[in-house]
């Protein structure tokens, strides 16, 4: 067990790394190709599936190549700082060349996570974006975290790891920096419902009838809403209301039964009413009814995977306003 | 063409020969030179210090050193042996004129075994307080001039300010001519320094674009990741801005800067050097506030190691004003450059050791790719990043078109690297500069108008800082710097870097 650790040794590090990777062998006579587009600084707690953010960082390496910082932290309140450095590689389909990214990661007890920031500032690649993924809402309390999440131009979290919904909400508000973009990748999973019912409502007869939109009623569980509910709830009314629209929010909540917040949307207008159910849970996938009057459409959502929602996230470089408005409309339920 | 330049054989002098200086740096590359058959067979180096010694203790001591300090590569017993046939050792005095009868006796011994030719190269690698006491007692036991060639070589600090460098300079005139005067400021001698004046004048794509119409600001860091070491008394009387700024970072400026000169001949690089430190805005007293911070670190936490502040290290008053950071704008009041802002800083105790030009281009006039929406992305310029360590090399930092469907674009980077791309270890700057000192080549070397032009630029921001009662500390140890510093670039809509 160590309690310091020097970023120059780790900068040393990460240069002999290449030198390394650079020497001709056998198995790469092509030498290595160095990729890297941004910083990705990820903190997570040692509980979760450490194994599962391994995998998801090699799966994104692909489609964004970066240093990654991976801060491990470890409930315990004596001191442990410790880290290493290794090559994330592969070999492109039809390529003879290794494309390898660099790691980094740093294991830390809760009670030395504030001695961490300032040996990840030199570690951050200039001019690049940085981008935080942080993957429990446990940590977002700790001592220290404040100070990595200000080296991060883009902050991700995911509201279902913070265990209260006003909490997370708030925390999404107030993260980094002014000017700091915030995802949540409880967002990212409605995308697929979001563009269900954008897609029924994009046809002649029905977009005509939006600005005539007068309610909206949300049907959630448990004895108040959650963040993805709120979420759904803020961005069908805010899309109304963008269309024209002045419609009133009502909330249908259920009994705690099963382990699916949203149930289903209504959105009501004189003459026409347009309905998505959430009807059942089958593994990983969901089946939502959308029904508008007497059609009904039935589509299986696969749940995504965190590699296809941090992608997704990823793939949006400046600001989401429509994310923007959904989560300070969510955030005034 | 096809010719090595003859070096001439000569006797290397070095004052000081028992200090950190010798046996960190002189030694290690006098040898390094001689293992890649660069230095004249009959070369010899004779070590004066207090230290009593004999020859073969000093030689012992050398190799001790250069087997520490060498870089890349072990030492060669067989490149050793013949190298160390040339190595003599004199204890001595500087402050007693008996010293230089003896060397004087000293030189002519080894003149006759090793046939230098009456050349000598005297390396004052002493307290600069003793250069020009070192300068009398040479011109006056009469080893300014001799048979060969004499020259002097001495490291900064070249004064502690404007007054002080040109009593400086008339002590050494008394004895040495200006042009046997060499100046050490071995960041002149770093290869990717000289590599900006390649870069510049051997390509005809960058200097077009490297004026005012196209260049936003310049910013030039010098970056240590350490304090003081051990040296808290000797920094406490210099300071950042004198330290680093007046010297070397300005040395840097004025190359980056200058005017190309018609030929590469010494004079006429180190005329256009000295034109643009001469070009150098003065900048008023009350222009001081806005346009100069200096920084002092605090205690912090790094990695879970205590760093004491600079006022907790060994040999530091505890109230000491010391700016362990400075962070200066420049104006160069030229066609070229005027309105370009060169924002220079250096400090220790930053978060890593970096030294760098970073040129920041004027954003494109229209973002075509915004669609209306405020990305930052979009908005950023491009950069031209001239890396002097590490890693040295230079990158274009542009925008690329993410691959698939949408017009996303990302930041990239077209990287040089030095030492992939030559494949061949880099010279050290003292490899260098003691091979062209010993050549006669003054060009990597500050000439006493350019020393005088520096002092001349930051003095007055020293005679502001001197006489307030700074808030130090204002930075903890491992950070950027203090805020004040990010305000004075925000002043100009600019902001640091970050490396």
């Amino acid at each position: 067990m160590t309690s310091t650790i020097k970023p120059e040794k780790i900068l040393k590090e990460l240069a002999n790394l290449w030198i390394e990777a650079a020497a001709p062998s056998e198995s790469s006579a092509s030498g290595v190709l160095r990729a890297c587009s941004m910083t990705m600084l990820v903190i997570a707690d040692e509980s979760e599936d450490t194994q599962g953010i391994g995998e998801t960082l090699a799966q994104l390496m692909k489609e964004h190549p970066s240093r990654a910082i991976v801060i491990r932290l470890k409930d315990s309140s004596e001191p442990w700082l410790e880290s290493r450095v290794f090559a994330q590689c592969w070999k492109p389909f039809g390529s003879r060349q290794h494309i390898c990214c660099e790691q980094i990661e740093i294991t830390a007890s809760h009670a030395s996570l504030p001695d961490v920031p300032a040996v990840v500032l030199p570690l951050v690649v200039a001019d690049l974006p940085v981008v935080l993924w942080c993957r429990s809402g446990r940590v977002t309390e700790l001592a220290g975290f404040r100070e990595i999440e200000v080296l991060a131009q883009k902050v991700i979290f995911d509201s279902a790891s913070f265990p209260d919904a006003d909490k997370a909400l708030n925390k999404l508000l107030d993260a980094g920096l002014p000017g700091t973009r915030v995802a949540d990748l409880a967002w990212g999973r409605l995308t697929r419902s979001r563009e269900l019912i954008a897609q029924t409502v994009n046809s002649d007869d029905l977009i005509q009838s939006l600005p005539r939109a007068n309610e909206v009623r949300v049907r959630a569980r448990g004895p108040k809403p959650n963040v993805p509910a709120r979420y759904f709830a803020a961005w069908v009314t805010d899309r109304l209301t963008q269309a024209g629209g002045s419609p009133t929010l009502k909330w249908d909540l259920e009994e705690w039964r099963e382990p699916l917040s949203l149930k289903g949307v209504t959105i009501s207008a004189p003459g026409f009413t347009l309905s998505a159910e959430v009807k059942e849970m089958a593994g990983s996938a969901a089946v939502v009814d959308i029904k508008v009057e007497d059609r009904v459409n039935r589509v299986v959502l696969c749940r995504p995977s965190e590699y296809e929602l941090l992608l997704q996230e990823l793939s949006i470089p400046g600001r989401d306003p429509i994310y923007e408005a959904a989560l300070r409309g969510a955030t005034n339920i | 063409m096809r010719f090595e330049r003859k070096l001439p054989e000569c006797a290397v002098v070095i004052f000081g020969a028992n200090g950190d200086l010798t046996k960190r740096k002189l030694m290690p590359a006098l040898y390094r030179l001689a293992h890649e058959r660069r230095l004249p067979p009959g070369i010899a180096i004779i070590g004066i210090s207090r230290t009593q010694m004999s020859h073969d203790d000093f030689r012992e001591k050398m190799r001790e050193s250069v087997q520490e300090f060498i870089e890349d590569s072990d030492v060669d017993p067989a490149i050793w042996s013949a190298f160390a046939e040339g190595l003599f050792y004199m204890p001595g005095d500087v402050g007693d004129p008996k010293c230089y009868s003896d060397l004087a006796a000293c030189i002519k011994d080894v003149e006759a075994q090793r046939h230098t030719s009456g050349n000598v190269l005297f390396y004052l690698s002493t307290q600069p307080s003793q250069y020009a006491p070192v300068a009398c007692g040479l011109g006056r036991a009469g080893l300014a001039k001799g048979t060969g060639w004499r020259r002097v070589v001495i490291e900064k600090p070249f004064g502690h300010d404007l007054a002080s460098a040109r009593k400086l300079s008339d002590d050494l005139h008394e004895y040495f001519a200006e042009h046997e005067v060499y100046r050490i400021d071995h960041y002149l001698g770093k290869e990717t320094v000289q590599n900006i004046l390649a870069f510049r004048f051997g390509n005809g794509i960058f200097e077009p674009l490297w004026d005012r119409r196209y260049i936003d600001n310049i910013q030039i860091t010098g970056a240590e990741s350490i304090g003081v070491e051990g040296r808290g008394a000797y920094y406490q009387e210099a300071g950042a801005l004198r330290d680093m700024i007046q010297n070397h970072l300005l040395q840097v400026m004025a190359t980056v800067a200058m005017e190309p000169s018609s030929t590469f001949a010494p004079n006429a690089v180190r005329d256009e050097r000295a034109k643009l430190l001469r070009s150098i805005r003065i900048m008023k007293p009350e222009e001081v506030k806005n346009n100069a911070v200096a920084g002092q670190y605090g205690p912090a936490r790094i990695g879970g190691q205590e760093i004491p502040g600079f006022r907790q290290e060994k040999g530091v008053a505890p109230d000491a004003q010391t700016d362990t950071y400075a962070a200066v704008t420049f104006f160069v009041d030229n066609w070229r450059w005027a309105g370009v802002p060169f924002f220079i800083r250096s400090g220790k105790h930053m978060p890593k050791r970096v030294s760098e030009i970073a040129i920041q281009f004027k954003a494109a006039p229209h973002h075509v790719f915004s669609n209306g929406n405020a990305n930052a992305e979009a908005a950023m310029p491009n950069l031209l990043i001239l890396r002097i360590q590490p890693e040295e090399g230079i990158s274009l930092k542009f925008f690329a078109k993410r691959p698939g469907s949408g017009m996303t674009l990302r930041p990239v980077s077209m990287d040089f690297n030095y030492g992939a791309s030559f494949g061949e270890r880099s010279p050290t700057a003292y490899e260098t500069l003691l091979l062209d000192a010993i050549i006669g080549d003054p060009t990597l070397y500050t000439r006493q108008d350019m020393v005088e032009a520096s002092w001349t630029a930051v003095e007055p921001i020293l005679d502001v800082w001197s006489s307030e009662n700074h808030d130090f500390p204002n930075y903890p140890a491992g950070t950027w710097g203090p805020k004040v510093s990010d305000e004075m670039l925000a002043r100009y809509g600019c902001e640091w870097r970050k490396p």
